[in-house]
C-alpha cells in the first residue's frame, strides 16, 4: 500500500465519520419534532388515575432527560448512541442492544443469500447476454431482466407463496424459526424469499452487466487482445470482464444499501422471518421507537460501511483511480 | 410541436417497447380520470355477491344454509357483472382497481413531482454556485441516500401519520437524492460547454443563466428521472398500504394487496390483479422511460 | 532499381471488405492487390476515410460480423479469409502482430504491462511464466525502456504515451512474427517520439521482419518505406517502389497529396486537393477520385485499371493508357 493511498483510506474513513455524525443528527431531530410516543402516552394515561396526567408526562420526560436543554439532550444521545447504549425496547423488555444481537442473523443470512444469487447469475447472463449480443438468449434476457425489475417483490412473494406453498405444497408458507440457522432444512427454508429479494436485484444486475460488458467489448484493448491470437474465453473473463465489473462494484453496493433494505425489510414480513425488518416493523406499532431508531440506525451505518468498503476497494481493482 | 419534440417523437417511435408503454400509461391514466364514472361503487358492500372468482374460474363454496340447517357446497362461477370478482365483503373489484389505479397514479406523478423539484433546484444551484455551496448541498444529500429509504420511510409515516398528502410529501422530500446528482453532474457538463461560457463572458446573471440555459439543458435528463422515478413512488406507497401503514381511507393498490393475502386460500384473485396492475404499470413506466433515455442519448 | 529479389511473404490479391448497412453497402476496401517481401517496408498511404486502417485489420479479420471479406490474403501457402477463427488464431499475434494507433486506449487499463506481453507467449509459445517474463523484460530493454524489471509490473497509466506504443511493440514481436502490421503506431505521439518509434521499426526492418506501415504522413513514408501503396476512397490509386513515386508520382491524386506536404509545394501558400473523400456507400461511377480530379476527361466514368508506368510503378488512371497517350 502506498502512501498516497493510505492517505486517501484515512480522508474516507474521516469523511464517513462526519457522515455517521449527520445521520445521529438527523434522527434526533426526527425524534425532537415527531409527537411523543404513543407508548409514553399510553403509560401516562395508564397512571393518570393515581394523579394528574400532566405530571406524569413530565415525570417520563424528566427520566427520559427531555426537560434539559435540547444541546444537552443531543449530545446525551450522540453520547449514548456512541457508547452502544441505544436505549430500552419496553414492547420487548429488554435492552435494544440484545435484541439486536438476537435477530441480526435472520436478516444477514436471507441478505447474503440473496445477494450471491442475485449477483451470480446477473452476472453470468449478463455476460452471456452482452458476447452474443441480438441472439436470442439475448432478446430473452432483456426481456426478463424488465420483468424482473418491474415485478414488486412483495406481489413477488405472495405470488410465489401461493403457487408452491399454497397451491403445490412444496414449501412452508411460514418461515421455521425453529430450524438451527445453519442447516439444510434452513435452506430449504429461504428459497422462496430469496427469491423474492433477489430477483429485481439480478434482474438489475442483468441488464448493467451486459451494458458494461458490451461497453468494454468495443474497446481499444479488446481489439490487441484479439490481435495477439487470444481465445475469446481469455478476452472475455481477463480482459473484459476485469473492466466491465468495475462499475458494476458500485451498483451492487448501492442496490444493497437502498433496494435490499427495503426489500429485506418487506419479504421478512411476508414470510414472518424474525429478522431486523420484522422486529421494527413490530416495533413500529408498538410505539416502540428505540427499536425505530436503532434499526434505522443501523441500515444507515451498513451502507455508509458499503460505500467506505466500495470506495476502498476500487483502489485495488482500479489502479488508474486518483486519490483526490 | 416544436422541430427538437418532432426529432425526439421520431427516435422514441422506433422503439416499440416505449410506445407499447406510452399507450399503457395514457389509457391508464384516462381510465384512471374517467373510470370512477362508469364503474359501481366501489364501496358497496354485498355479502350476497361476496367471493366471485373472475370471469372464465369457478371456486367451491361451503356456507350454512339456514334453511336445511346444514352446510351446502355449491359452485360459484364468474360471471359479466363482476368481471374481474369480488372480494370478501362482496365489493366489485373492477371499481375496487379502478378507483385504486387514480389514488396511485396520483401519488405517484405528485410525489415525484415535488422529488424532481427539490432534487433539479438543489443539483443546479450545486453546479451552478460549486464552492461552498456544492459541498454543503452534495454531504446533505450523502448524508440523505445514506438512509435506508423505505425503512425512513415507514417510520416517518408512523410518527406524523397515514394521510395520503402527507405521504406524498414525505416520499417528495426523502425521494430527490438521485435526481440530485444527476442533475448536477448534467449541469455540471452543461457548465463548461461553450455556449454557457459565452454567455457567463457576456455578462449574463446568474439566475438568466440557470433559467434560460441549464433549466432546458438538463431538462431531458429530468424528463427520464421523471418517468423511472414514478413506477418507485407508486411501488413505495403500494408497499406502505402492503404492511398496513397507507391511508386507511383511500384504497390503493396496495392496500387491495393488503387485503388479499390474507385470504390467498380462498380468494386468491384479490391479490393476484392489483399485482398484475401494479407489475403492468412500473413495466410500462420503465419501457418508456428506458426508451426516452435512448432518444435523448446523442450517441445513439 | 531498388528492388529486393526475394519471395513475396504476404500476397493480398482482389481483398473486398464490405459492409452490410442498413443505408447501403460500404465499399471500406474495394479490389485492393499488393504483396509484401520479407524484410521489406510497405506503406499504405492514404487520407482518413480511405479505407487503409479495414485493410489493415482484414487482413488478421478482425472486423466484427457485419464486414464481408472476400479475395485473398496468401500467407504460408495459406488463404487467411477462408480460415476458421480458429485456425487464424494462431496466426494473430504469433506469426503476423499488430500495432495500434492509440497506444493509450490499446493497452487494458486494468492489467499490469508485463502481465499483457506474456500472456501472448504463454499463449501460442506455451512458454512457462519465468521465462516469458525474462524475455518480456529483455524486449523492453531493447525498445528501450529504461528500468525494464521495474516498469515490467506497472500499470499502463503509469507510462507515458510514448513508452506505452514501445510495450505495444514489444508485445508484438514476443512471438517472433514475420510480420508486423502498424497502423498509424506514431500518429498519436509527439514528434520527437514519433522519430524514436519509427528508429526501432527501421531496426526492425534490418532484423528481417517485414512491415506493413499504414500512414497518411508522406514524412514518414518517406523515412522507412520500400514500396508505397496509395489507396483513395478504399481503391489502390498508385503503388510502386518508393524511390519512384516520392520522385516521379504520376497519379493526380498522389501528386496532390505530395503537394500538399509543406515546403514541396511551388506556391507560397499551402496547396490542398479541393473536395472531400466521397461516401463509401454510394461511390462515384468509374474512377473514384475523378470527381476531385483537375484532369477528368469521358474516360473517368469507367474505372480504370492498374497502368503500368515502369516495371515496379503503376497507376490506376486512363491518363496512362495507351489508348489516351496514343
Amino acid at each position: 500500500m502506498t502512501a498516497t493511498m493510505r492517505k486517501y483510506i484515512i480522508k474516507r474513513l474521516i469523511y464517513s465519520a462526519f457522515i455517521a455524525w449527520g445521520i445521529f443528527t438527523v434522527t434526533f431531530v426526527l425524534l425532537r419534532i415527531g409527537p411523543s410516543s404513543p407508548a409514553d402516552r399510553y403509560l401516562a394515561t395508564m397512571g393518570a388515575g393515581k394523579g394528574d396526567i400532566e405530571e406524569i408526562i413530565t415525570a417520563l420526560e424528566t427520566r427520559q432527560g427531555l426537560d434539559k436543554p435540547i444541546y444537552v439532550q443531543y449530545v446525551d444521545y450522540v453520547t449514548n448512541l456512541l457508547h452502544g447504549d441505544w436505549g430500552w425496547s419496553f414492547s420487548t423488555s429488554m435492552p435494544v442492544m440484545d435484541l439486536i444481537r438476537i435477530h441480526w442473523i435472520y436478516s444477514f443470512q436471507l441478505i447474503l443469500l440473496s445477494m450471491i444469487f442475485a449477483a451470480l447469475l446477473g452476472i453470468v447472463i449478463g455476460i452471456y447476454s452482452a458476447v452474443n449480443q441480438y441472439s436470442r438468449i439475448d432478446y430473452l434476457s432483456t426481456f426478463f431482466s424488465f420483468v424482473g425489475i418491474s415485478i414488486p417483490n412483495f406481489w413477488l412473494g405472495i405470488m410465489l407463496i401461493l403457487i408452491f406453498s399454497v397451491k403445490l405444497g412444496i414449501f412452508r408458507t411460514y418461515y421455521d424459526t425453529s430450524l438451527p440457522v445453519f442447516s439444510f432444512e434452513n435452506l430449504k427454508n429461504l428459497v422462496l424469499p430469496v427469491i423474492t429479494l433477489g430477483t429485481g436485484s439480478m434482474a438489475a444486475y442483468t441488464r448493467y452487466v451486459r451494458s458494461s460488458t458490451l461497453e468494454n467489448l468495443k474497446k481499444d484493448f479488446v481489439r490487441t487482445a484479439k490481435a495477439k491470437g487470444l481465445p475469446e474465453r481469455t478476452i472475455i473473463w481477463r480482459h473484459v470482464f476485469r473492466n466491465a465489473m468495475l462499475p458494476i462494484v458500485t451498483i451492487i453496493m448501492f442496490d444493497l444499501s437502498g433496494v435490499v433494505f427495503g426489500g429485506a425489510y418487506l419479504t421478512e414480513i411476508i414470510f414472518g422471518i424474525p429478522g431486523l425488518g420484522q422486529i421494527s416493523f413490530n416495533a413500529i406499532f408498538a410505539g416502540d421507537y428505540a427499536v425505530v431508531v436503532a434499526v434505522t440506525l443501523i441500515g444507515a451505518f451498513i451502507t455508509l460501511l458499503f460505500n467506505l468498503i466500495t470506495d476502498i476497494s476500487y483502489t485495488f481493482l482500479d489502479p488508474r483511480i486518483r486519490y483526490e | 410541436m416544436n422541430r427538437l419534440a418532432k426529432y425526439y417523437w421520431s427516435r422514441l417511435k422506433r422503439n416499440r417497447l416505449a410506445v407499447a408503454g406510452m399507450i399503457y400509461i395514457i389509457i391508464l391514466i384516462l381510465i384512471a380520470i374517467l373510470g370512477p364514472y362508469f364503474t359501481p361503487d366501489p364501496n358497496k358492500v354485498n355479502f350476497a355477491e361476496k367471493n366471485i372468482p373472475p370471469i372464465g374460474f369457478s371456486i367451491k363454496q361451503s356456507y350454512y344454509d339456514a334453511k336445511k340447517g346444514e352446510f351446502t357446497t355449491v359452485v360459484v362461477h364468474g360471471n359479466l357483472e363482476h368481471p374481474l370478482g369480488t372480494d370478501d365483503k362482496g365489493r366489485d373489484l373492477l371499481s375496487m382497481l379502478v378507483s385504486g389505479a387514480r389514488v396511485s397514479l396520483y401519488i405517484g406523478i405528485l410525489a415525484t413531482g415535488v422529488a424532481i423539484l427539490i432534487g433539479a433546484v438543489i443539483g443546479v444551484s450545486s453546479a451552478y454556485f460549486g464552492g461552498a455551496v456544492d459541498n454543503v448541498l452534495m454531504r446533505f444529500t450523502d448524508i440523505m441516500m445514506t438512509f435506508p429509504f423505505f425503512l425512513l420511510l415507514v417510520f416517518v409515516v408512523f410518527i406524523f401519520g397515514q394521510s395520503i398528502n402527507l405521504i406524498i410529501l414525505i416520499i417528495g422530500l426523502t425521494g430527490w437524492t438521485g435526481t440530485a446528482r444527476l442533475v448536477r453532474s448534467e449541469a455540471l457538463s452543461i457548465r463548461t460547454r461553450e455556449f454557457i461560457q459565452a454567455a457567463i463572458v457576456l455578462g449574463a446573471d446568474s439566475k438568466r443563466i440557470i433559467l434560460r440555459h441549464m433549466i432546458p439543458n438538463v431538462i431531458s435528463v429530468i424528463i427520464v428521472i421523471a418517468t423511472l422515478s414514478i413506477p418507485g413512488v407508486i411501488l413505495a406507497e403500494a408497499a406502505l398500504s402492503f404492511i398496513g401503514l397507507g391511508d386507511p381511507t383511500v384504497a390503493s393498490w396496495g392496500r387491495i394487496l393488503n387485503a388479499g393475502q390474507d385470504t390467498l386460500d380462498t380468494t386468491w384473485w384479490v391479490a393476484v390483479e392489483p399485482g398484475i396492475l401494479l407489475f403492468l404499470t412500473v413495466l410500462a413506466f420503465n419501457f418508456l422511460g428506458d426508451g426516452l433515455r435512448d432518444a435523448f442519448d446523442p450517441n445513439k | 532499381m531498388h528492388s529486393i529479389r526475394t519471395n513475396d511473404l504476404l500476397t493480398v490479391e482482389n481483398l473486398k471488405t464490405y459492409f452490410y448497412t442498413p443505408e447501403g453497402i460500404l465499399k471500406a476496401v474495394d479490389e485492393v492487390s499488393f504483396s509484401l517481401k520479407e524484410g521489406e517496408c510497405v506503406c499504405i498511404v492514404g487520407e482518413s476515410g480511405s479505407g487503409k486502417s479495414t485493410l489493415a485489420l482484414s487482413i488478421l479479420k478482425l472486423l466484427d460480423e457485419s464486414a464481408r471479406i472476400e479475395g485473398r490474403v496468401a500467407f504460408n501457402g495459406k488463404n487467411l479469409i477462408e480460415l476458421s477463427e480458429d485456425e487464424i488464431r494462431k496466426i494473430r499475434g504469433n506469426e503476423i502482430s499488430m500495432i495500434f494507433q492509440n497506444p493509450q486506449s490499446s493497452l487494458n487499463p486494468v492489467m499490469r504491462v508485463g502481465e499483457q506481453i506474456v500472456e501472448q507467449m504463454i499463449n501460442h509459445k506455451r512458454m512457462d511464466k519465468k521465462e516469458a517474463k525474462s524475455k518480456a523484460i529483455e524486449l523492453l530493454r531493447e525498445m528501450g525502456i529504461p528500468d525494464a524489471e521495474k516498469r515490467f509490473g506497472d500499470f499502463p497509466h503509469q507510462l507515458s504515451g510514448g513508452m506505452k506504443q514501445r510495450v505495444m511493440i514489444a508485445m508484438a514481436l514476443s512471438c517472433n512474427p514475420k510480420i508486423i502490421i502498424a497502423d498509424e503506431p506514431t500518429s498519436a505521439l509527439d514528434v520527437t517520439i514519433q522519430a524514436q518509434i519509427l528508429d526501432i521499426f527501421k531496426r526492425l526492418k534490418q532484423k528481417g521482419i517485414s512491415i506493413l506501415f499504414i500512414t497518411h504522413d508522406f514524412g514518414i513514408v518517406s523515412v522507412i518505406a520500400d514500396r508505397i501503396v496509395v489507396m483513395y476512397a478504399g481503391r489502390v490509386m498508385e503503388k510502386g517502389t518508393a524511390v519512384e513515386i516520392l520522385r516521379n508520382p504520376e497519379h493526380p491524386y498522389t501528386v496532390g497529396l505530395l503537394d500538399c506536404l509543406p515546403g514541396t509545394s511551388e506556391k507560397d501558400r499551402l496547396a490542398y486537393i479541393p473536395g472531400t473523400i466521397p461516401s463509401l456507400i454510394e461511390p462515384p461511377e468509374g474512377c473514384v477520385f475523378s470527381p476531385r480530379c483537375r484532369f477528368r476527361f469521358d474516360a473517368c466514368s469507367k474505372t480504370p485499371p492498374e497502368y503500368p508506368v515502369s516495371d515496379v510503378h503503376s497507376v490506376a488512371c486512363f491518363l496512362f493508357s495507351n489508348e489516351v497517350n496514343g
